[in-house]
């Protein structure tokens, strides 16, 4: 593996500043174009982050190259897996702006900075993923988290999105204040807040100091708000319910991707040494993660806060598998990640599709028949929601397969057990729409006519990549799992 | 350094403690929104006191000129343009306040313990100059990746804001 070091490597950055200009451009456009352009908007958003994509995989050196640039005195680092959760966020919101172009046209909320507020979002994940230092992690946390705050709340005619926007802010702005507490207290204690020097100080000076620990419990805190691990979950429901559909596609991918990418860096790179103090603490959440989303999510009867739980849930499968940490786990964190962001973001396609102009038909009873009127909706539906329980051929089961052999190889045999029980559990509550779409008469046939989905070209598109993902990650694993190995390399 | 300086330097240490405390106490707890406002300009300059005892006299100044002359003017701003102060703010409720109280004192608690029990470390490398040149070409040179950033930090503020509060636009287009 090549180590590159330098003070400033522009090159390194490419992919953020392109995102930057294009979020620009786009304000640009808004501000001094006529509104007929208004529908190009999302186009030149789609163009940047395809852009964005090409130089993540192509700069600095092409991936299977194992480069590992460290720029900016240390501040940045990119290596395979940081380019690799970069890739994940740049799919999911590639699949989100997809999703919005024509859900926006019907709410007649076309405007600019919906699409700039995404790439502003989708660039503060990517500075949380290539983060070698504290400061700049706290900087990418908040762009994303400021610019979700505002999305959350974007249709502001609706009282629950104004709900969903306002405990997001005062909640996750509570959670940041917990995330500069810890880095306090780990500056204080180790004298420094890059990753790497940590970890050294951490090595050199032994770990026996109370600060430290509470530091460390602080970080827990914030990572576990920002991907919504138990006890940490409560705005979780609300917020996906108020936020718009695409939005709540857009916040269950790439944000919670990024919280995990942060946590997995500080805690396996800056914090090795404290293994034994957070092993149990993470053990215990994994396992409430897991059975309170699900058990909850039994209950539900509105589609998006059923998937919120699930999402839940689904955050408690990746702590298992990022607890078992070591290669296999690490490596199923991405596994698991990717597939999801295809399965949520494809499901959520559905439901915008579905839900109608000001979203009034987002519960269970509106699928019902849906497989006989709206076939095509109906089977990407069902093939989504057989990925999120779980079940082969799709990429949902591969990705538990690898994250429980992962636990098990790894001595966690328990959680393996709490976790393959809960996948079980949860295959309730998706049948339970799968069997409304294809068993159940809509209870009136006006309202399952006014029901007719909204399919626009992009949605369509973006339903065929997720559905292809899915299928692809179920069907022919090992191509993945080869670029996904590359990707866990570069933490060493 | 004779004895009585450094007593005078500690009591006016403890003073500002005091101060930034009884300012964050007058911030939390009254109903009254425009005494909140107060104790937060009273806290707000007890932390600019702090950084002057840590010996940066700029970003004290700074603290003073954003933080009490900026935000609190335009939280002043924004209270009275919103809701009439005269009516009546609804009750705090007892086991909220009781819940309430124990979290913050177990987290106290903890954080006390933490903070006597540490073998606190001084930092690797300690800056004596503290002039605003210096700090100006560190931003420029060795943070300058933060630097931008939170230049975009500020940008997604702004444009939350208006996005956010801006009704105007939205009602004439």
């Amino acid at each position: 593996m090549e180590q590159v070091m330098s003070t400033i490597n522009l090159s390194a950055i490419y992919p953020e500043i392109i995102l930057t200009c294009f979020s620009l451009l786009i304000l640009l456009m808004q501000s001094f174009s006529t509104p007929r352009f208004k529908e190009y908007y999302g186009y030149v958003s789609l163009v940047g982050v395809l852009a964005a994509l090409a130089f993540v995989v192509m700069e600095p050196s092409s991936f299977f190259a194992q480069t590992v640039v460290y720029s900016f005195n240390d501040m940045w680092v990119v290596d395979n897996y940081a380019r690799f959760f970069k890739l994940i966020f740049l799919l999911g919101t590639g699949l989100t702006i997809l999703i919005s172009m024509k859900y926006l046209e019907d709410e007649a909320m076309q405007y600019g900075e919906y699409f700039a507020l995404i790439l502003f979002a989708t660039i503060g994940m990517m500075i949380m993923a290539s983060a070698g230092e504290l400061i700049t992690l706290f900087l990418g946390l908040e762009l994303m988290s400021l610019s979700l705050y505002v999305l959350a709340g974007y249709t502001r005619v609706r009282m629950v999105s104004n709900e969903a926007a306002l405990k997001y802010f005062i909640l996750g702005s509570f959670a940041t204040g917990f995330l500069l507490y810890g880095i306090a207290l780990i500056y204080g204690s180790t004298g420094t807040t890059s990753i790497r020097a940590v970890a050294a100080s951490v090595g050199k000076y032994g770990l026996y100091s109370p600060g430290l620990v509470m530091g460390m419990a602080m970080l827990v805190v914030a990572f576990g708000f920002k991907a919504a691990l138990v006890p940490f979950h409560m705005w979780t429901p609300d917020v996906y319910e108020g936020a718009p559909a695409p939005i709540t596609a857009f916040m269950s991918a790439g944000p919670k991707a990024a919280a995990f990418a942060a946590f997995a860096r500080v805690f396996m790179e800056g914090l090795p040494a404290l293994q034994m103090e957070w092993t149990w603490l993470i053990w215990i959440m994994a396992a409430l993660t897991m059975t309170i989303g699900n058990v909850i999510a039994l209950v539900q009867d509105n589609i998006k806060r059923m998937l919120a739980y699930s999402s839940i849930a689904h955050a408690g499968y990746v702590l298992v598998a990022f607890l078992a940490a070591g290669e296999l786990g690490i490596s199923s964190v991405l596994y698991y990640l990717l597939t999801y962001t295809f399965m949520n973001i494809g499901a959520f396609a559905i439901i915008t599709a579905l839900s109608g102009r000001g979203e009034p038909r987002v519960f269970v009873r509106d699928y019902q028949g849906l497989g006989f009127q709206h076939p095509f909706a109906a089977v990407a539906m069902s093939l989504f929601l057989f990925s999120l329980a779980g079940i082969p051929p799709t990429g949902g089961f591969m990705g538990k397969f690898y994250i429980f052999s992962a636990a098990v190889k790894e001595g966690y045999i328990g959680l393996a057990v709490i976790g393959v029980v809960n996948s079980v559990v949860s295959v309730y509550y998706y049948l339970r729409v799968t069997v409304a779409m294809y068993m159940e008469e809509p209870s009136s046939v006006r309202e399952a006519e006014a029901a007719a989905p909204i399919f626009s070209p992009a949605l369509v598109i973006a339903i065929f990549i997720s559905a292809y993902g899915v299928l692809s990650l179920g069907l022919f694993p090992s191509s993945y799992v080869a670029i996904v190995k590359q990707s866990f390399l570069a933490l060493q | 350094m004779n004895f009585m300086t450094e007593a005078m330097a500690q009591a006016a240490f403890w003073i500002v403690v005091g101060l930034t405390l009884a300012g964050a106490v007058i911030a939390v707890f009254p109903r009254n929104i425009v005494y909140n406002v107060l104790g937060l300009v009273l806290a707000l300059t007890g932390v600019a006191g702090l950084y002057v005892f840590l010996g940066s006299m700029f970003i004290g100044l700074m603290q003073l000129l954003i933080y009490v002359g900026a935000i609190c003017v335009a939280i002043v701003f924004a209270i009275m343009l919103s809701r009439p102060l005269h009516l009546e703010v609804p009750q705090r409720k007892l086991p909220k306040v009781l819940l309430a109280a124990m979290a913050s004192c177990l987290f106290a608690i903890a954080l006390i313990g933490v903070s006597l029990r540490t073998a606190w470390k001084p930092a690797a490398e300690r800056g004596t100059d503290w002039s605003v040149a210096t700090i100006g070409e560190l931003l420029l040179t060795r943070y300058d990746l933060v630097f931008e950033v939170i230049s975009l930090v500020l940008l997604v503020a702004i444009l939350g804001a208006i996005v956010t509060a801006g009704f105007s636009r939205r009602l004439t287009s």
